[in-house]
């Protein structure tokens, strides 16, 4: 007789502000506030009674334009000031600040401004905020888009204000939305109230020692993505503490960068995606840390993406001798539908693994257990919660699971029932009065890459039109390679067998095609027979069983063809395999 | 100018081979996505090796004209002559 699986998180105490702009409010009374660091490792302080100062200044300018409260204000703008002028602008005029993300550099404009443009309709954004720089590169976007007031630099705003403004706010109001895929297919606004924001931040908040002025922050992620701008900006500006902020693009290019800032501002906390452990593991050199000193940090979150067991022993083992003490890292878990953070490991504890039921070999990581607020079960199909150790969908519920996607009430009823949010993770609870969630793949198709939520589609549609492979016969899937450390991208395309188009070639314009589509490089791309790819009895492609038939070696094209066909298929593809492997 | 192109060419090859870890050396003739299979990653890692190297600043709306090895190396060598003579290392 084994228990249910339905994990409750500590009680939450009510958070201490009904409002973000209330938090900031007080913060601004102190003498803390946020540090950007550049590539020169130089900084720039801006406390925050100078970016509340600011802020006001910015609502006034946008009332002045003509925003209104509950307008949803778009932010495409890099880390630095102009970004908190823009977000902490739009909270105090009321708006609903969207933060999108930038384009790549030297990445292709098209599928940007598409994707982009797309993102601005599902919101219904009434006005983007961009600086000088990148807003020279929008112009496709907004013409795409056509946002009732169109496109306005920030710091022009801020500098020709004649006034400051602070408009009254509930908890219950929409404060801000962030999309929890980037995809252009089906692009789903997350919308978040104050009150649901405000819950998260106090449950994280409960894991980090209240009034302790030592504790300080540094991070590195997104500020358009939730772990970096719920989890790591707004929680500071509550708690509030000292927080030193990387721009993305600075740490994916010199990673060292991140680990010296800790060192250098004594930070205590710190978070990041899996992979970004991978790639300081890939891409530091000891030298690059000459003198660094990593003792100082407590807690080394880990969430947005499938945890290695792996990347979390080596990273601990490499930077021990820079003081990096294996406690510190805590696998988290968390999703945009649930504000942030769902389920936290026990701090200062190190990683606990276990295998998942019916045979599985793969270890996997333990994400801890709900958050002060929240409650987490597992359930079948039929929605009924399964007992300990089965393996269920994953369903949250609590305070900080959303208001529902923006405008898209279908979308929402599909996702949340009865105030259950359903993750669409796959998961199960251990067995015992000590169980801790594990998460072992997903029912819903996504890939997850460097942290960032992709719909398969994405990746397919790519492929459109490539000589050599059949119409819509392909699947994008993600998974975690044999001695990799993160979640990789595979393509599993079947052939057009009629085009006498040699594999390599093709293989090689799958790969291209991808690239300069998605900004995404394939870890591989299996060329199949036709007929392959394991499809519904509607015909729908099964992206989670073929990449299931695909690992046990089980991919097979139907029995018709013939065995020598076979033979010279598995062999094309093996070679395909090996000559991607390389690159 | 020579000397910039040549220098210019070696970075990119130097971080293909040493940070990026690609199998094939990247010739002028290259495109950045579709024959090196850059993906964002790999383009941030680039532009920042050859700023950080020849103190000079590629901004996001070169992408439009930056197709290949060849286009990077001229536009690292545009910005070298244009920049003021006090950027340069000492």
């Amino acid at each position: 007789m084994s228990a249910l699986a339905h994990l409750r998180g500590p009680a939450l105490a009510p958070p201490r502000h009904a409002t973000i702009c209330a938090a900031l409010d007080e913060a601004a009374r102190g003498s803390l506030g946020l540090t950007f660091i550049d590539g020169r490792e130089d900084e720039l302080s801006l406390p925050y009674a100078a970016l509340a100062r600011r802020a006001r200044a910015a609502a006034w300018a946008l009332a002045d334009k003509g925003v209104l409260p509950g307008d949803r204000v778009a932010i495409i703008l890099p880390t630095g000031v102009g970004f908190m002028d823009a977000f902490f602008g739009a909270l105090y005029a009321g708006a609903v600040p969207v933060p999108l993300y930038p384009p790549v550099r030297l990445g292709r404009l098209d599928e940007y401004h598409a994707r982009t443009a797309s993102l601005l309709r599902a919101c219904g954004a009434k006005l983007l905020l961009t600086d000088s720089r990148v807003g020279r590169l929008l112009g496709r976007t907004v013409e795409m888009a056509r946002p009732a007031l169109g496109a306005l630099q920030i710091n022009a705003l801020v500098e020709k204000a004649r006034g400051e403004l602070a408009l009254p706010a509930l908890g219950s109001d929409l404060a801000l939305i962030q999309f929890s895929s980037g995809t252009t297919v089906d692009p789903k606004p997350v919308a978040l109230t104050h009150a649901n924001v405000l819950a998260n931040v106090a449950a994280i908040d409960s894991f980090i020692p209240p009034g302790d002025a030592s504790q300080s922050g540094v991070s590195w992620l997104p500020l358009y993505h939730d772990m970096g701008l719920i989890g790591c900006l707004l929680e500071a500006v509550v708690h509030p503490g000292p927080l030193a902020l990387l721009p993305p693009e600075l740490f994916l290019a010199r990673p060292a960068l991140w680990l010296r800032a800790i060192s250098k501002k004594k930070a205590t906390i710190s978070v990041a995606p899996n992979f970004a452990f991978g790639l300081c593991l890939k891409r530091i050199r000891d030298e690059d840390l000459a003198g660094v000193d990593l003792s100082s940090w407590k807690l080394a979150l880990n969430g947005a993406e499938p945890i290695s067991p792996l990347v979390l022993h080596r990273f601990a083992e490499r930077f021990a001798k820079f003081g990096f003490d294996e406690r510190a890292l805590t696998p988290v878990y968390g999703l945009s539908e649930a504000s942030l953070a769902v389920t936290f490991c026990p701090p200062w504890r190190a990683a606990r693994t276990t295998r998942a039921p019916g045979g599985e070999t793969r270890d996997l990581v333990s994400v801890g257990v709900p958050v002060p607020g929240a409650e987490v079960r597992i359930a079948g199909e039929d929605g009924a919660t399964l007992p300990q150790g089965a393996v269920g969908r994953v369903l949250v519920r609590g305070p900080s699971v959303m208001h529902g996607y923006f405008g898209r009430p279908e979308a929402t009823a599909q996702a949340v029932h009865a105030g259950w949010l359903d993750t669409g993770d796959l998961g199960f609870i251990t067995e015992g009065a000590d169980g801790e969630l594990f998460l072992c793949g997903r029912a819903k198709d996504l890939v997850i890459l460097r942290g960032r939520n992709h719909a398969p589609h994405e990746f397919e549609e790519a492929l459109d039109g490539i000589a050599g492979l059949r119409a819509g016969c392909a699947v994008a899937v993600g998974t975690v390679p044999d001695g990799a450390d993160s979640e990789s991208l595979l393509l599993l395309a079947e052939r057009d067998e009629a085009a006498a188009r040699p594999d390599p070639a093709i293989t090689d314009e799958v790969m291209g095609r991808v690239a300069e589509r998605t900004g995404i490089r394939p870890h591989a791309v299996h060329l199949l027979a036709p007929g392959t790819l394991p499809r519904t009895s509607s015909g729908k492609l099964r992206r989670g069983e073929a990449l299931r038939l695909l690992l046990a070696g089980e991919l097979r094209p139907p029995k018709d063809v013939t065995v020598l066909g076979l033979l010279g298929e598995t062999g094309r593809s093996l070679a395909a395999y090996a000559r991607v492997k390389l690159s | 100018m020579d000397d910039v192109t040549g220098e210019a060419l070696s970075e990119i090859r130097r971080v293909a081979r040493d940070e990026l870890a690609l199998s094939r050396e990247p010739a002028p003739p290259d495109d950045l996505i579709t024959d090196l299979h850059l993906d964002s990653v790999g383009l941030l890692t680039l532009v920042v090796a050859l700023e950080d190297r020849f103190r000079v600043r590629l901004d996001e709306e070169d992408a439009a004209r930056v197709r290949t090895v060849a286009d990077l190396v001229a536009l690292v060598a545009e910005r070298v002559q244009s920049a003021p003579a006090q950027a340069e290392p000492t």
